[in-house]
């Protein structure tokens, strides 16, 4: 995995080049969700994260499904408003 | 000597934005509250987004009036003029005329500033004294920096901290503009500081950045969000592009053959094309072709290969094994513009056979962008690139099939920001990583008693 950090790619997202080591926790404990579209023809990406990852979060990873970018707006809007209601 | 550039009056610029919805053969299916799964309302977008945004984003009339505002901002640098390349057509050495609309002529230097001073302008309208938004490279970014300024708006920006870190100069200018840039997760938010905490060393990511953008928004006073691509409403505000070519083509009694745009999240893409896509729905014979990213190069050695247009479904994956030398993977190039993050309306027309869809490696893309660079003069921005790809193949197309095509297409903006791509690609750093063969072996091994994929 190591070998393949340092290996850059522009990132069609953020509009730059940015490392493997980036994609693969783009997301938190998940990798970003084009890394395999944006990886795979160059290094075995599907290997790598499969080794790294415990079976139930590929899964995870896996079973993300495309949102329509209204509703994802507005599960982020119920959400920032319930931590508004728990401001410190 | 034959002219290059066809351009428009100040006085003809268009006073309407056109609305693709309101002639869509088939109207698209309304989002669906994720809690409820009824239909989302305006009240449910109302924290983030002023009424009069909202009311254009469902909005079916064909036609809406651009304020007399906004075309003041505009004439600033619209209408931007239509090139004929010539340069680049002697060097293709193909039957083609290829026309091309150039957006690098805004202030930020893309096509970006169409939707973020409408966007401006309606938030002023409705008494809103601040935006927040969020970034990448800050292309957006630092469109919404300078519209705001045109309208007295504060703005802050929230910048991927990757991005932060390895952009400096989107985040000089957000705040020569007057913006607030951040480095995103930030401390000024309940989920910024969240993530810091549990990550220390966190990149971030475009998600944390809207998170941050949207919760900002919703707690502070007078404050709404601005999104620059995706949306209905930001599709429609960039129609300017193609409404103008349209306009100057008819100048010259010209009409397209093929029209294209680079696909990221459609708008610069819907920009140009929609007003040719309601001549299409109307009978004319126009090709219409968005340029979207693959990492896939044309010809691959393997050992894997997705069916990316598939890939948002993800189970099961469905790899290619030892593809060879001349394998061309062929789902990959029949293209996606399908998934997360691709604009509703551009994936609807794509279902509905209106437009079509090429993906480019990113090697090719900078080739092409190399060739533009040194015909035409202009540096690309390397999203631009994806476009220019696609010209060079329809012009190769063209030459095979011995037809003379007419090519227009959208040169979205411009790169001299975006040098350390180019020196990137120079310098052989984004040359495809080849797998010695014992690699190869040693991760087929690694993987093979997972699950069989589905085979071809």
């Amino acid at each position: 995995m190591e070998s393949f950090d340092d290996l850059t790619i522009r990132c069609p997202r953020l509009g730059h080049e940015v490392p493997f080591s980036y994609c693969r926790r783009e997301s938190g404990d998940l990798p970003c969700i084009r890394v395999l579209s944006c990886w795979e023809s160059r290094i075995p990406a599907e290997a790598c994260l499969r080794k790294q990852m415990t079976a139930e979060t590929w899964e995870r990873f896996c079973r993300q499904e495309p949102k329509n970018k209204v509703s994802s707006l507005i599960e982020l809007i119920e959400a920032a408003k319930k931590r508004g209601k728990t401001k410190d | 000597m034959e002219p290059r550039k066809i351009v428009l009056e100040d006085s003809e610029i268009p006073r309407q934005w056109y609305n693709i919805q309101a002639d869509l053969p088939k109207p698209l299916s309304p989002p669906l509250h994720p809690a409820t799964q009824q239909p989302v309302g305006p009240d449910d977008l109302a924290p983030i987004f002023p009424m009069n945004i909202i009311e254009q984003e469902v909005s079916t009339q064909r036609w809406i009036d651009i304020p007399e505002e906004v075309l003041e901002k505009y004439l600033i640098w619209r209408p931007s003029p239509l090139y004929r390349a010539r340069s680049f057509e002697k060097l293709l050495d193909a039957p083609v005329k290829i026309y091309y609309k150039n957006e690098g002529v805004s202030p930020a230097g893309s096509h970006k500033p169409n939707a973020a001073v409408p966007m401006a302008y309606y938030n002023r309208q409705f008494g809103i004294k601040r935006l927040t938004t969020e970034t990448g490279a800050g292309q957006w970014g630092s469109a919404l920096s300078m519209a705001a300024a045109m309208f007295d708006l504060e703005c802050r920006v929230y910048m991927v901290r990757v991005s932060f870190e390895q952009k400096p100069y989107r985040r000089m200018l957000m705040n020569t503009w007057g913006a607030e840039c951040l480095s995103s997760p930030s401390e000024v938010t309940q989920i910024g500081r969240k993530i810091r905490a549990e990550y220390p060393d966190t990149p971030g990511s475009l998600g944390i950045a809207i998170s941050e953008a949207i919760e900002d928004a919703v707690t502070s006073k007078n404050t709404r969000y601005a999104l620059g691509s995706v949306l209905n409403h930001v599709l429609l505000y960039q129609t300017i592009i193609g409404l103008e070519a349209h306009k100057q083509m008819e100048k010259i009694g010209i009409y397209p053959d093929v029209v294209m745009g680079c696909c990221g999240g459609g708008s610069n893409f819907a920009g140009l094309s929609l007003p040719f896509v309601k001549d299409k729905i109307e009978g004319k014979q126009v090709e219409i072709i968005g340029a979207e990213p693959s990492s896939c190069p044309t010809l691959t050695r393997g050992p894997f290969a997705y069916d990316f247009g598939d890939l948002a479904k993800m189970t099961p994956l469905l790899p290619m094994h030892t593809l060879g030398h001349d394998y061309v993977p062929a789902p990959i190039h029949a293209g996606g513009l399908r998934y997360h993050g691709m604009a509703p309306i551009v994936s609807h027309l794509l279902n509905l056979g209106l437009i079509g869809a090429r993906s480019f490696h990113q090697l090719d893309t900078f080739d092409a962008g190399i060739k533009w660079a040194r015909s035409e003069g202009f540096v690309p921005a390397p999203e631009t690139c994806h476009v220019l790809a696609a010209v060079v193949e329809e012009a190769r197309r063209a030459k095979e099939e011995g037809r003379e095509k007419v090519i227009l297409f959208n040169w979205s903006g411009h790169g001299l920001i975006d040098l350390t791509a180019y020196d990137a690609y120079l310098s052989g750093n984004l040359v495809p990583y080849e797998l010695p063969d014992e690699e190869i072996q040693r991760v087929l091994q690694a993987v093979e008693n997972m699950p069989k994929p589905r085979s071809f």
